[in-house]
């Protein structure tokens, strides 16, 4: 069987893994002078032309990411059935001395295998690279195309693009529409998920009073207390007030948000909508053991699917 | 000692059309079985079912008095080849052949390499490049050497010439003679299938019409002729499978044996031929299990 899976999926595999691999070694090479580049654009001598170019190609090419695991859906996932049932040849695969549940069982593990070690090999080189650019990189978490690019989130992914294109293929039996049925359903996974993302785990709803415990707004300081999903104000009274409104409080339109001594003489206090910084493991978790518990349900019904009928 | 193949009130059904219906057959071990019937009949959707590549919609199919089951030991005792013989085109001739020795445990190697070389089918040529009949051939390479038990094959002399057909039969022929594998191929050659086979199955919209050993079929069945005028003298419960008239005289194919109606009609046994072209042109008509029980 093994040698079946090579036999027949040996470009797709070649194809993709080398697409990986440029993918990778591009990301490794555009961040490779970036610790210099961060260093002169520091305070001392502020020269950001290298960081920002730097940092705008990174960002296309993390942009261009989210688009590796189609690659995955369209030539591994969606020909696994889809082409043999078109071909007329899953006749022959069915009726050799294998049964279709070890067909499919092994077929589907050895991609999906493959799948998870390209997918980790992507989360690495992009989780490295944002620790290349310190501070200056927008963090993997609260970054909608980051997200999904780092750390464990592309193997999870790229499995469930896996297991979308044999599903589609195994119930629309034929290719092309299989192919673009998986085109459509991975974007629209892929939205969905960013849709889904902040109500994953029910973030903190935090009030400050004093200005020692202010989140800065924005500004980096914002980043390390994790994704923010709403700084606001609220006043004396109790009144809600957006950093802007407050602003304007303050009679000094020249900031977007109250400066330190307009808080003090309003008494307002800081309300802050968040997810804390060490959440971001947990964010991972589940939205990777969602996707691998929606694959787990496709499945099943794959093996359903082609246990019935050819 | 069990049947080959053992139908119970088998039928499949796409949508709202029964491609096949309540058949009922039993095929002993051995035999090599022609599967005829015209274009659409259920001959596929038959062989399918008896592959376990199709799920009955209705009753159950037995093969060696089990059921078929998507099991290595199931799987290893029959062997199948489509209708359109169907290979990977991207595959080679040696990687067909790795294919079959990978995938079966017993496979015959030698056998399928003797049988390619004899055919000259070069082994660095891929599949789409091959003709259809060599193709065709291959396909049957990949079913014989596998060494099944039970042998199913859906049209597969449709795309070779006749004298491919003939060495396919006699091949077909070898195998039962050595390993006394069953056989069961669909055909709409009739002529094809008169020397090498020995049981005939007759399938027609959707239902089987007769099954039986050819020997007793042609036995059991004759073709009554002689002048239409006559045809008042006949018996009124002669059972008559089909009637023709041609200009004066009347022929009539029945479900009689060497009997004789009177100096003005003549009888002989029918060819395979008349006979099933006889049943096929009638589809009400039956002959169920053998032609001594006849139902209806």
């Amino acid at each position: 069987m093994l040698w079946l899976v090579w036999r027949q999926h040996r470009w797709q595999l070649l194809a993709v893994t080398a697409l990986v691999a440029a993918y990778c070694g591009y990301l490794l090479w555009v961040v490779r002078a970036a610790p210099e580049a961060v260093r002169a654009c520091g305070p001392v001598d502020p020269d950001c032309t290298q960081l920002n170019l730097l940092n705008a190609r990174w960002t296309n090419a993390v942009f261009v990411g989210n688009l590796l695991p189609l690659a995955v859906g369209v030539f591994w996932g969606a020909p696994l059935l889809a082409r043999e049932v078109e071909q007329g040849t899953i006749r022959l695969a069915f009726t050799q001395s294998v049964s279709r549940r070890r067909w499919l069982t092994v077929k589907l593990g050895v991609l999906a295998g493959v799948a998870v070690l390209l997918g980790l090999a992507v989360g690495a080189s992009v989780s490295w690279s944002i620790g290349r650019l310190g501070a200056f990189s927008s963090p993997a978490f609260g970054n909608d195309l980051l997200f999904s690019q780092a750390g464990m989130m592309p193997a999870a992914t790229w499995v469930l693009a896996l297991v979308a294109g044999v599903a589609l293929g195994a119930f629309l039996r034929r290719l092309m529409p299989a192919v673009a049925a998986t085109v459509v359903a991975l974007s629209l996974v892929f939205a969905g998920l960013v849709a889904l993302r902040p109500h994953l785990i029910p973030p903190v709803d935090r009030i400050a009073v004093t200005q020692e415990q202010f989140v800065g707004d924005p500004g980096p300081e914002a980043i390390e207390s994790g994704w923010i999903y709403r700084v606001s104000y609220l006043d004396r009274d109790g009144h809600e007030l957006s950093s802007a409104a407050a602003g304007r409080l303050c009679a000094d339109p020249a900031n977007s948000s109250p400066t330190p001594e307009c808080v003090d003489r309003l008494g307002l206090r800081q309300r802050v909508v968040y997810q804390p910084a060490a959440r971001y493991v947990w964010f991972q978790l589940v939205e990777g053991g969602l996707l691998l518990l929606v694959s787990a349900g496709l499945l099943l019904a794959v093996r359903r699917r082609t246990a019935a009928v050819v | 000692m069990t049947n080959a193949v053992e139908t119970i009130r088998l039928g499949r059904r796409y949508g709202r059309t029964w491609a096949l219906h309540d058949c009922a057959l039993s095929i002993p071990q051995g035999r090599v079985v022609a599967l005829v019937g015209p274009n659409g009949a259920g001959k596929s959707t038959l062989l399918n079912l008896v592959a376990g590549l199709v799920r009955p919609s209705a009753g159950t199919v037995l093969r060696f008095g089990e059921p078929t089951r998507d099991d290595r030991a199931s799987l290893r005792r029959f062997a199948y080849m489509a209708q359109d013989s169907a290979l990977y085109p991207g595959f080679t001739g040696a990687d067909l052949l790795t294919f079959g020795r990978r995938l079966n445990p017993g496979w015959d190697d030698e056998l399928a390499r003797d049988r390619l070389a004899r055919l000259r089918i070069p082994l660095d040529r891929r599949m789409r490049q091959l003709s259809g009949g060599q193709r065709a051939q291959c396909a049957l390479v990949l079913a014989l050497a596998k060494r099944p038990d039970l042998l199913l094959l859906d049209e597969p002399l449709a795309s070779l010439d006749p004298l491919a057909r003939h060495d396919v039969m006699a091949v077909l022929m070898e195998m039962v003679a050595l390993h006394g594998t069953t056989i069961i191929l669909s055909s709409h050659i009739i002529a094809d299938l008169v020397e090498t086979c020995d049981w005939l199955v007759a399938v027609n919209r959707g239902r089987v019409q007769i099954s039986g050993e050819i020997e007793e079929l042609l036995a059991g069945h004759a073709v009554v002729s002689g002048p239409l005028q006559a045809r008042a003298l006949l018996p009124d419960r002669l059972p008559v499978v089909t009637e023709t008239a041609g200009g004066r005289q009347a022929q009539l194919l029945t479900r009689t044996g060497a009997e004789t109606f009177g100096p003005a009609w003549s009888t002989r046994p029918p060819t395979l031929d008349e006979l099933v072209r006889g049943y096929l042109g009638t589809p009400e008509a039956t002959a169920l299990p053998g032609p001594t029980s006849v139902v209806r």
